[in-house]
């Protein structure tokens, strides 16, 4: 070979190394998770102390970082400026039977049942979950139930149950109080039937199984059947396990928790009983609702935790003196110590149905505004058993974030952007229904209908909706701007369009609140925003 | 008749006889004469009938106190001659004497007011029509003397019925009081009262007024124009408490009787108490397993000093439903004193039926004698007498023997 | 010596708190209370001593131990807590009743105003039975109205468990006639049914016990077999061994259990008399079904209601060993009154007296919440025989002297006057285990609990 070829071969070999190494790097980059880095927003890591203008930052769907602003980013990593907003963990709802068709079966005992099949990824609830700001849902079965099925924490993004699963197979949801048409006594006749029949089916199970065993193998005698069930109840597999059993055997050998509930105070005993007979101790929760909260010694002593229900406050009617007298149920609780979450409601009217307003409640009633912030994340996901994973911002955690456009628990800030799992998965911008309610309102055509405007005007009161949606997001600032100095000579013109701009209603994020008359009086102003 | 003839030829023989003779004659004819009468039935009261007196058993007096050491003279008349005390009857009396057994308490009859006693189950003839204002209605038109169940509702002690057209209407006629005896002929006991009616009962909703406040404006006309029914004391049925307290804001001239038997803590009472006069308010039958809060209004208003009656209902509901009444309403704390005028005197002002419901001279002679003090459940009914005549009540071995002695 | 002394002192001092407690705990007095003996007669101006929650001591007023709590009772009356055997407290009313079905858990221990209510008027146990719309309602529970749980005094929980199980429930009274007939042949098919589940139990367990040492002795002759094999390794003796394993390894055949069912157990038990039962019946044609019932299986039987057993005494005087609990069932006027037909039983007024004459036992139940038991008891039993049935707590009428205020009791009631005579008497105070569980509230709460 001649030296040239040989300088060839050599050169080769290293571009050809060089190549490798740099090609398989941009291969790599092509098929690796964004890396993102969210940067400036005023961060509320509910574990620690609040960071002004901090950074987190995100790989592969977890956080790798949360830092203050002097924090080094990767250079490829997506950087968010979140300036002017709040950046809070995803709230953790801890018992919703939202994402089903129907919250309870008729049938009084369905231990089969799992809210896998039931759960429904269109409906509008999990739809409104991001919108709200809740990113992890601990989807359960209703009250209504002697025993009702097993549950899941999902998020709510995905198209398929499948995809939306986080945690399979969280809890057993049963009832201590009796199902509607039940009373008492046959509701807990049928309860401790259902453990007793499976007791039974289970022992049957284990003695058959080491009848099996013991044929195959010479070694094992085959003992009495006292013995034969003790013996066997190491020797059961999973394809043993029948699908009326499964969960209940399940949940007998702790991989399922059990979630009882108690609809009055009276029937909390019994249930705490259960939990301490069937060894459920450590992995049990009570669902309360009605006067449960007067049991409240019990379920302290027990160190049970607990989940609210969605009407906070109790009210009790004094039948002799007609006096009326409320209690705050947290409150109840609070002073006793026991771990709580709280649930959201279902009215069409009052704002229950916000993760966000039902804590505020608890602020108005005097919890700390962190206290309130915590029981709605990271409390939540203790309770639920995933807060290894979700309730906080903190490395290691899932990076579901929710940009704020102020403090969560104010009634005027809303959510501006939602990342699940490092994936932007709500963006109010590209909010589809909302673009609906408020479409954008193209500048030409704002000049164009003017003279129509006017007659309408003349005609009909503007919308209050309309006028009210001058407060404005973030990156439409500066299209505000220049609406606004489009809009400010028009006052001059039409007298009616003076009299529809009005202040701005508070909190309008960074930019200074501007008294925007309307750029298109009479049709729905281009700025989207909160309502 | 054999007779007849004898006595006319004694008389034929009286013109041939002498004076003498005449006079023996005349006075064969007398008797004669009155053995006539006799066998034919006639015999002239007050010269063979006497006095009753009942001794030994304590007396239940206006006051509603249990006093021992009192008897009872009984006329023939049927009327409660005289009270004295146990030491100035005689054994030279001239009359039967009822000894009572040792414990045992005489009472006034009870009173069954705005029952169904007396109707023959016939409850709805006493509705009122469709009019409002309707005050020649008499209830008594519902009553039928011939009804078993007086009777049997008189062995229990219940002497009184009263009957009160269903308040449908603001006026709603009369109410009756009869004496609790299956006989022929009824019994009436005073005028009756001008029944009245303020609230939801009288919204039919097929006739005006049909709203509350219609009916109050109504109201307030009726008694702005100062009607001649309202002259004198009636009963106002007034079932909750906000119909009572709309009553309450009403001129009344003449408080008429509350009747109140859906009161509960709601009630008014202070305002009531603090009308002049001992007011009058009925209240509901208190049975076991009944409203607590309407109890606990019955005590309140007993202890602020208004005089309550309790409301019957026979022949539905218990027997002995105002027994019990009074004793649950003791039990709760009601002074037994109270309680007593609750039952025998305070039903007898409700109702108008004068001369009923006190043990005193010139009142009816309708007594109860029960085992022990009225109030007590234990005791039972073992005498009655009703307009002087005596009836033992039958079968109770447990009471033990009684000794009367009739002379 | 003063060794010793000190010695026994830093002993004493040094006791487990527990002892020390015993020693030091201050008894409970009640000084100046009248009580009424089991004759009638009333005892006045006595001191109650309660040491540990027990009456330890009934003697005259006079000194008091020392360091001793007393509890103002000046002139009251004490009797023990009364007894209701048969209430409904808190308890839901209807519905389709089964053997496995328990009073205490419909039992609302939270229920304030309703357990004040009865407590209020003396009642302080109350056997609650389950009442259902016909056929075997459940089975009923003896429980005591004091305050329950920890911190007990203000938990707000009322109701301890005295004893579990007492009776097994069995309706014969509700519903109409041809349901009563239809309820009655169940009944009676569901005993039978465990009478032949009984036999089929019975025959198991002997069954077991055959296959038990048939095991082995197969187990013994295995392991010989197998040590004989062992030493042997020719390949033939391996086949014969497979052929012969598959028709000797399988052992002896085991019994097959028979499937659980609770409520027949619960049967069982009623048929093998560890549990009484309660029937409710009170027409005289339930009354006879009842006796037929008791007959027909043994059983030791309690009836409750019994309204028309005046028309049935003789089938009853049959019975061996049968008690009745009483109760007042609202009469109507027309229960008594004239050619009425209506479905009501016809009760006689001297009910008692006559099971008296007839020497059957009998105790009185409210069949209702318990706020009217005394109520109740005076009108039926009389001023004399209210106290000794109101205080008895053996449901089958048993009526001892220890029932009676005495040594060793725990549950009592202070009146305001004599309860057997006194119509206004009212209960003033309670006391369950030495605390005082209720007492009347101060004048302006009047008719309040």
């Amino acid at each position: 070979m001649s030296i040239l070829t040989h300088k060839m071969l050599i050169f080769s070999v290293i571009f050809s190394v060089i190549l490798l190494t740099f090609g398989a790097h941009s291969d790599l980059q092509g098929q690796s998770s964004p890396k993102v880095a969210l940067t400036g927003g005023k961060i509320i890591t509910v574990s620690g102390a609040p960071i002004d203008g901090g950074t987190i930052l995100i790989e592969d769907g977890i956080i790798q970082a949360v830092g203050d602003g002097g924090m080094a980013i990767p250079y490829d990593a997506m950087e968010v400026d979140c300036t002017g907003m709040i950046l809070a963990p995803g709230f953790v709802d801890a018992h919703n039977p939202g994402g089903l068709d129907i919250p309870n079966e008729n049938l009084a005992v369905a231990p089969f049942v799992d809210v896998f099949d039931a759960i429904d990824p269109s409906r509008f609830f999990f739809e409104e979950a991001l919108r709200n700001g809740v990113t992890t849902v601990h989807v359960m079965q209703g009250n209504n139930c002697v025993v009702g099925g097993v549950s899941r924490v999902v998020h709510p993004i995905g198209l398929s149950p499948d995809e939306m699963t986080r945690l399979p197979g969280l809890a057993l949801k049963m009832s201590s109080s009796p199902k509607g048409g039940y009373d008492r006594l046959r509701h807990r006749a049928e309860l401790r039937g259902v453990f007793s029949e499976f007791d039974r089916w289970h022992s049957d199970l284990s003695e058959t199984r080491y009848d099996q065993e013991s044929e195959k193998n010479e070694d094992l005698n085959p003992l009495p059947p006292e013995e034969a069930r003790e013996e066997g109840k190491a020797l059961i597999r999973e394809e043993d396990l029948d699908d009326r059993h499964r969960h209940l055997a399940y949940l007998n050998d702790g991989r399922l928790a059990a979630w009882i509930h108690c609809g009055a105070a009276t029937d909390v005993a019994p249930a705490l009983d259960m939990i301490e007979k069937r060894g459920w101790t450590g992995r049990a929760v009570l669902v309360l609702s009605g006067d449960a909260h007067v049991a409240v010694n019990e379920i302290a002593a027990s160190k049970v935790p607990v989940v609210l229900g969605a009407d906070l406050i109790h009210r009790e009617r004094d039948l002799i003196t007609g006096d009326v007298e409320e209690t705050f149920i947290p409150e109840v609780f609070r002073k006793k110590g026991v771990p709580f979450a709280i649930q959201v409601g279902s009215s069409n009217v009052l704002p229950e149905r916000y993760l966000n307003y039902q804590a505020a409640r608890l602020v108005r009633n005097g919890l700390s505004p962190e206290k309130a912030m915590r029981t709605i994340t990271l409390g939540a996901a203790e309770i639920c058993g995933v807060a290894d994973h979700y309730g906080s911002i903190e490395k290691d955690k899932a990076a579901n974030i929710v940009m704020w456009t102020g403090d969560p628990l104010e009634m005027t800030s809303w959510v501006q952007k939602v990342w699940i799992e490092g994936q932007l998965a709500y963006d109010r911008e590209k909010d589809a229904r909302l673009e609906r309610l408020f479409p954008e309102m193209p500048e030409e055509d704002a000049e164009k209908s003017e003279p129509l405007s006017d007659e309408a005007s003349t005609d009909e009161e503007p919308m209050p909706a309309e006028t009210g949606e001058s407060a404005v997001d973030s990156d439409a600032v500066e299209s505000g701007d220049k609406e606004a100095d489009e809009a400010q000579p028009e006052p001059l013109n039409k007298d009616k369009k003076s009299q529809d701009s009005e202040a701005e209603p508070a909190p309008a994020p960074k930019p200074a609140p501007v008294p925007k008359p309307e750029p298109a009086p009479g049709i729905d102003s281009g700025i989207k925003g909160g309502l | 008749m054999q007779i007849s003839i004898r006595s006319m030829s004694i008389a034929n023989n009286l013109k041939m006889a002498t004076s003498q003779q005449k006079m023996r004659s005349l006075s064969l004819l007398g008797m004669w004469g009155v053995l006539c009468l006799s066998l034919l039935g006639i015999t002239p009261r007050g010269i063979l009938a006497a006095d009753t007196v009942i001794t030994g058993a304590a007396v239940v007096t206006a006051d509603g106190s249990v006093n021992s050491g009192w008897a009872v003279i009984v006329g023939p008349t049927g009327q409660i001659k005289a009270l004295v005390p146990n030491e100035e009857v005689s054994e030279a009396f001239e009359g039967s004497i009822f000894n009572a057994p040792e414990g045992s308490v005489l009472t006034p009859g009870l009173h069954d007011l705005m029952g169904a006693l007396g109707t023959r189950g016939q409850a709805a003839s006493l509705q009122a029509g469709t009019e409002l204002f309707d005050p020649d209605l008499d209830a008594s038109q519902a009553f039928d003397p011939t009804d078993p169940w007086l009777d049997v509702a008189a062995q229990q002690g219940v002497l009184y019925t009263t009957l009160a057209a269903m308040p449908l209407g603001v006026v709603n006629g009369k109410s009756a009081t009869f004496l609790c005896q299956t006989a022929k002929t009824p019994l009436r006991l005073g005028e009756g009262k001008q029944t009245m009616a303020l609230g939801d009962s009288v919204l039919s909703g097929n006739r005006m007024p049909t709203s509350r406040t219609a009916l109050i404006s109504l109201w307030r006309d009726w008694v702005a124009s100062d009607p001649e029914e309202l002259k004198s004391a009636g009963l106002l049925y007034v079932y909750e408490g906000i119909d009572l307290r709309q009553a309450l804001s009403l001129p009344w001239s003449v408080v008429p009787v509350f009747i109140h038997t859906g009161g509960d803590a709601r009630s008014p009472l202070d305002l009531v108490s603090g009308l002049p006069g001992p007011v009058h308010m009925v209240v509901g039958p208190l049975l076991e397993g009944g409203d607590a809060s309407h109890l606990s209004m019955a005590v309140q208003a007993a202890s602020k000093g208004i005089e309550l009656s309790f409301a019957g209902g026979l022949p539905a509901g218990p027997a002995d439903h105002l027994r019990t009444s009074a004793a649950i309403a003791v039990a709760a704390g009601m002074n037994p004193e109270a309680a007593r005028r609750a039952l025998f005197s305070n039903p007898a002002t409700v109702a108008a039926a004068t001369g009923t419901g006190v043990i005193e001279a010139g009142a009816r002679a309708d007594l109860v004698l029960f085992s022990g003090d009225p109030l007590d459940p234990a005791s039972k009914v073992i005498h009655l007498w009703r307009g002087g005549e005596g009836q033992r009540v039958a079968g109770t071995s447990q009471v033990g023997e009684l000794d009367t002695f009739r002379r | 010596m003063k060794s010793v002394h000190i010695y026994l002192l830093g002993f004493l001092l040094m006791m487990p708190g527990v002892l020390q407690a015993q020693l030091f705990e201050r008894p409970i007095i009640l000084e100046g209370v009248k009580m009424i003996s089991p004759r009638g007669e009333v005892l006045e101006d006595l001191m109650i001593t309660i040491r540990r929650g027990r009456i330890a001591g009934i003697s005259q007023s006079g000194d008091a131990p020392m360091m001793s709590k007393k509890i103002a009772a000046d002139g009251l009356f004490v009797t023990s807590g009364l007894v209701d055997h048969a209430s409904v407290l808190t308890l839901p009313l209807g519905g389709e009743g089964a053997a496995d079905h328990w009073s205490w858990d419909a039992f609302d221990r939270y229920d304030k105003e309703a357990i004040l209510s009865v407590l209020a008027t003396g009642v302080t146990r109350v056997h609650l039975v389950p009442v259902r719309s016909g056929g075997i309602s459940g089975r009923s529970c003896w429980v005591s109205l004091e305050p329950a749980g920890e911190n007990a005094a203000s938990s707000g929980q009322f109701g301890v468990l005295m004893e579990e199980e007492a009776a097994l429930c069995i309706d014969l009274a509700s519903g109409s006639p041809v349901a009563r007939m239809r309820s009655y042949a169940a009944i009676l098919d569901q005993f039978s049914a465990a009478k032949d589940r009984r036999d089929a139990l019975e025959s198991y367990d002997e069954d077991l016990e055959e296959y038990l040492e048939e095991l082995k002795k197969w187990i013994e002759e295995k392991a010989e077999e197998g040590d004989e094999e062992s030493s042997d390794e020719s390949a033939e003796k391996d086949e014969k061994k497979d052929g012969e394993e598959e028709e000797e390894n399988k052992g002896p055949e085991k019994p097959v259990r028979p499937g659980d069912d609770e409520p027949s157990d619960i049967l069982l038990k009623v048929v093998a008399h560890q549990l009484p039962v309660l029937i409710t019946a009170r027409k005289s044609a339930d009354l006879i079904n009842a006796c037929e019932l008791i007959q027909k299986f043994e059983l030791d039987a309690i009836i409750h209601g019994a309204d028309e057993a005046a028309l049935v005494m003789d089938h009853l005087n049959e019975l061996e060993n049968v008690s009745f609990i009483l109760d007042n069932p609202a009469n109507a006027l027309s229960a008594s009154g004239p050619g009425v037909i209506d479905g009501k039983p016809r009760r006689s007024a001297d009910l008692i007296s006559v099971m008296e004459e007839n020497d059957l036992d009998w105790v009185i139940g409210s069949g209702g919440s318990g706020a009217g038991l005394w109520r109740m008891t005076r009108k039926m039993a009389g001023s004399e025989a209210a106290l000794s049935s109101a205080q008895t707590t053996n449901l089958r009428g048993e009526k001892t002297r220890r029932d009676w205020v005495s040594p060793g009791m725990r549950h009592l009631v202070l009146w305001s006057g004599n309860p057997a005579s006194d119509a206004a008497a009212r209960p003033e105070k309670i006391l369950i285990n030495g605390l005082v569980v209720w007492q009347r509230p101060a004048g302006t709460r009047e008719g309040r609990f």
